[in-house]
């Protein structure tokens, strides 16, 4: 009976996330202190540490990984607060929900370069500035791009974390009755800007912390944009220690072993001052709260929010827009604001050199989406069995651990689950590349899927039981018939979370998978920008085709039913 | 297809939530069973329905024509539940969700002709293909209750049917809901808190606290 191998479910999912992570995380910390059997190291020391040390731009790698991670996080954190105080609960900001998934699901590597054709010296925005000013005659020599302070990451950064974080606290919002506290506070004569930092912000952060750790430790470790959007010489610590762990020198590996540990402890410790931060943040905000104070002034809130809005929305648009530019361009000499003459060329030509990359990324993405939606669906179920036993029995508790490979840089734990794979003589097989984005896959289909799921009203299923007296009709035609809009949506955001992956391609395949992604991170270090775009472009599409088709099928089998037609909620 | 319940008390943590109840419903009789907020009405109905949580300790017994339901589990006790929300599934049609219901080993021929006279005994002929959330609540409170009874259950529970329904309707679809109970000739047993829901010398069950 299917209801006895319910409890395995969970333990499943746990084995398929943790295993990478706890096995990579050994297999790294191994070599950063000197044990490296495959090179013949078999002493520990902490030669490694020393030689990180020594290693020009060490140091500055690391405070720039720094300044990035954290400074985009807390410009990310505080743009979203800004907005929600601005324009929460209002119409528009309805109307912006909705495009919080298409904007949600726009890949980093696809992102950057397109933020890279508009800010670049030569990019568009100075052809704007030289067509309307004549000034300047040729690219200027400045630094807008690849900056050596990491602005231009951060900035990448910062714009794509605000609409994840946006996403999550319109989550937990709808709980907190945002306009009831407002109101309750304007009775009282306080104007929302207290209210919000006061009342409302302390509750709603408490929800969003697992999120925004998540960010962080994104922003400290990541990969793909730093290579594409980051400085060079040096780059950041965590594009340093990939550079190591691709090393022709063999045994550099060692100290990129030590530069991911450093990484992961630099996310840690990172972590526990935010955490130990928040106590007397706390008690400053019940200070606030307690003095009494009602401020006349006028803050200005949504002409700070629209100077975050505008411009944002700008970057989004305006990086899609001259990707398409760029991919049709046959030639686009500066100042031009427009390809002269266009060309389908670039695409004409891409598909014998696109259509591997494309079969690998599609594969590989549908495979760990639907993996990792039949491991949640059972894990979740087994909440539903769990809870029948148990009344008010919740795994809410356990969200820390989904939130695991999220808070783990990859950098730290890739190597070692890569070096684990080549010892069991795994490396390079298809399956292993699947389960390695099922490392980031099965956390994000658990928290897309775990709300509508738990959300579900059970007596369904008991009335569906005592009429059909099938277990298996039941869930399948009645329960899961009901969910295929946030089914159709989970599949589609795991897909697109596979479709952005990276390091794990990289790292994995040992350099001979090559996805959509890998691809375009590649040709983003060279100076090809038709094919550039073409990629990006490429990148960008398949998670919206994922989410077009989710939406629309479940628009088109919920047709005639207006109670789960999308217009009700 | 008589109905007993027998010297049943439910517990939760060693306190029983009201006194040992007996019970003895003959077929086509309605038994009401009344009782102050917490005084575990609900939790009775789960417990004869099958969906009772294990935290909750049982003792006594629950029978249907003689046999034992508690080692049963819920999908084969043939046990019909109409709650006051009427649950009828949201992305299915008026025919599909009442053909969910029907017993296997039907044609297809079968199915439309119980379906259809199903529907018009409940003046709702040519209902079949609307959408559920197009209809009135008298309408869907009716279909809710062909579609239990399509099931051919052996034992009917009510839990507040009527509280959702608008006063004027609930009087009309209170004695239809009656009528085919007893037309169909099997027990029922209904959670109301409303004196007026008691059909006229039905038996009552008022269920007391036990004070510990």
């Amino acid at each position: 009976m299917i209801t006895r191998l319910l409890p395995w479910f969970p333990r499943l999912l746990l084995l398929a996330f943790l295993t990478p992570v706890l096995v990579g995380l050994a297999g790294t910390w191994l070599p950063a202190f000197g044990w490296f059997p495959a090179l013949g190291q078999r002493s520990f020391s902490l030669a490694p540490w020393v030689e990180l040390l020594h290693y020009p731009g060490a140091g500055t790698a690391l405070r720039l990984s720094l300044l990035t991670g954290l400074g985009s996080s807390l410009l990310a954190l505080g743009a979203t607060l800004l907005i929600l105080m601005a324009f929460y609960p209002s119409r528009g900001f309805r109307r912006l929900e909705k495009l919080l998934a298409p904007i949600l699901s726009v890949p980093h590597a696809a992102f950057a370069i397109g933020i890279g054709f508009l800010v670049a010296p030569s990019g568009w925005l100075v052809r704007w500035l030289a067509v309307m000013t004549g000034w300047p005659e040729y690219p200027p020599n400045w630094m807008t791009f690849k900056d050596p302070y990491g602005l231009s990451l951060m900035l990448v950064l910062a714009l794509k974390e605000i609409p994840f974080l946006l996403f999550m606290a319109l989550a937990s919002l709808p709980a907190l009755k945002v306009e009831k506290t407002l109101w309750l506070g304007a009775s009282l004569g306080y104007r929302p800007g207290k209210v919000w930092l006061t009342l409302i912000w302390p509750v709603l952060y408490s929800r969003l912390r697992l999120p925004f750790y998540a960010v962080v430790a994104f922003g400290l470790s990541v990969v793909d944009i730093a290579l594409i959007a980051g400085p060079t010489a040096p780059p950041t610590l965590a594009v340093m220690a990939t550079r190591l762990f691709n090393d022709p020198d063999l045994l550099l590996r060692l100290p990129g072993a030590a530069a991911a540990t450093t990484l992961l402890l630099v996310t840690v410790l990172t972590l526990a001052i935010l955490y130990y931060l928040e106590r007397p943040l706390r008690w400053l905000c019940l200070h606030l709260l307690g003095n009494g104070k009602r401020p006349r002034l006028r803050l200005g809130l949504r002409l700070w929010a629209s100077l975050v809005l505008i411009p944002g929305t700008f970057f989004y648009l305006g990086s899609l827009l001259v990707l398409i530019l760029w991919s049709f361009a046959g030639q686009w000499r500066f100042p031009g604001l427009w390809p002269d003459p266009f060309s389908a060329r670039t695409w004409v030509s891409a598909p014998e050199r696109l259509l591997d990359p494309l079969w690998l990324t599609l594969s590989t993405g549908l495979s760990a989406a639907v993996i990792a939606l039949v491991l949640v669906i059972g894990a979740l179920e087994n909440e539903v069995r769990l809870q029948q036993l148990k009344p008010g029995f919740t795994a809410q508790r356990l969200l820390w651990v989904v939130y695991l490979p999220l808070l783990v840089p990859q950098i730290a734990f890739l190597f070692g689950f890569q070096v684990s794979l080549a010892w069991l003589e795994l490396g390079g097989r298809w399956w292993v590349l699947v389960w390695s984005h099922l490392v980031f896959v099965l956390p994000y289909t658990f928290l897309t899927l775990s709300g509508p799921y738990r959300a579900y009203d059970e007596r369904y299923t008991w009335v569906g039981l005592s009429l059909s007296s099938h277990r298996l009709a039941t869930f399948w035609r009645i329960k899961l018939g009901q969910l295929w809009r946030p089914l159709g949506y989970t599949l589609a955001t795991g897909f697109a979370v596979s479709v952005a992956q990276y390091l794990p391609t990289l790292f994995i395949g040992s350099g001979r998978f090559a996805t959509i992604t890998t691809e375009a991170v590649s040709l983003a270090s060279g100076s090809n920008r038709r094919s550039m775009a073409v990629y990006a472009l490429v990148q960008q599409v398949l998670p919206l085709i994922g989410f077009a088709l989710a939406l629309s099928l479940a628009a088109w089998r919920y047709r005639h039913h207006r109670a789960l037609q999308q217009s009700q909620t | 297809m008589a109905f007993d319940i027998k010297q049943l008390s439910l517990a939760l943590h060693h306190r029983p939530l009201f006194q040992p109840v007996t019970v003895h419903l003959e077929p086509g009789e309605i038994g009401t069973i009344m009782g102050p907020s917490g005084s575990g009405k609900s939790t009775l109905l789960a417990a004869i329905s099958g969906t009772l949580p294990p935290v909750f300790e049982l003792s006594g017994d629950i029978l249907l024509n003689g046999q034992s339901l508690l080692s049963v589990p819920i999908e084969h006790r043939q046990v019909g539940i109409l709650f006051q929300d009427d649950l009828l599934f949201p992305h299915l049609n008026v025919y599909q969700n009442l053909v969910f219901a029907l017993p296997g080993g039907l044609n297809r021929e079968q199915k439309r002709d119980r379906i259809a006279s199903a529907l018009a005994s409940a003046g709702l002929a040519d209902f079949e293909r609307r959408d559920v959330a197009t209809l009135s609540g008298g309408q869907r409170a009716r279909i809710s209750l062909l579609r239990t009874l399509l099931a051919e259950p052996r034992l009917i529970l009510l839990d507040e049917p009527f509280s959702k329904l608008d006063q004027h309707l609930r009087g009309q679809f209170r004695d239809w809901v009656f009528t085919r109970i007893v037309e169909l000739g099997i027990p029922a047993l209904m959670v109301t808190h409303d004196p007026a829901d008691r059909p006229e010398q039905g038996l009552l069950i008022t269920l007391e606290t036990s004070h510990a």
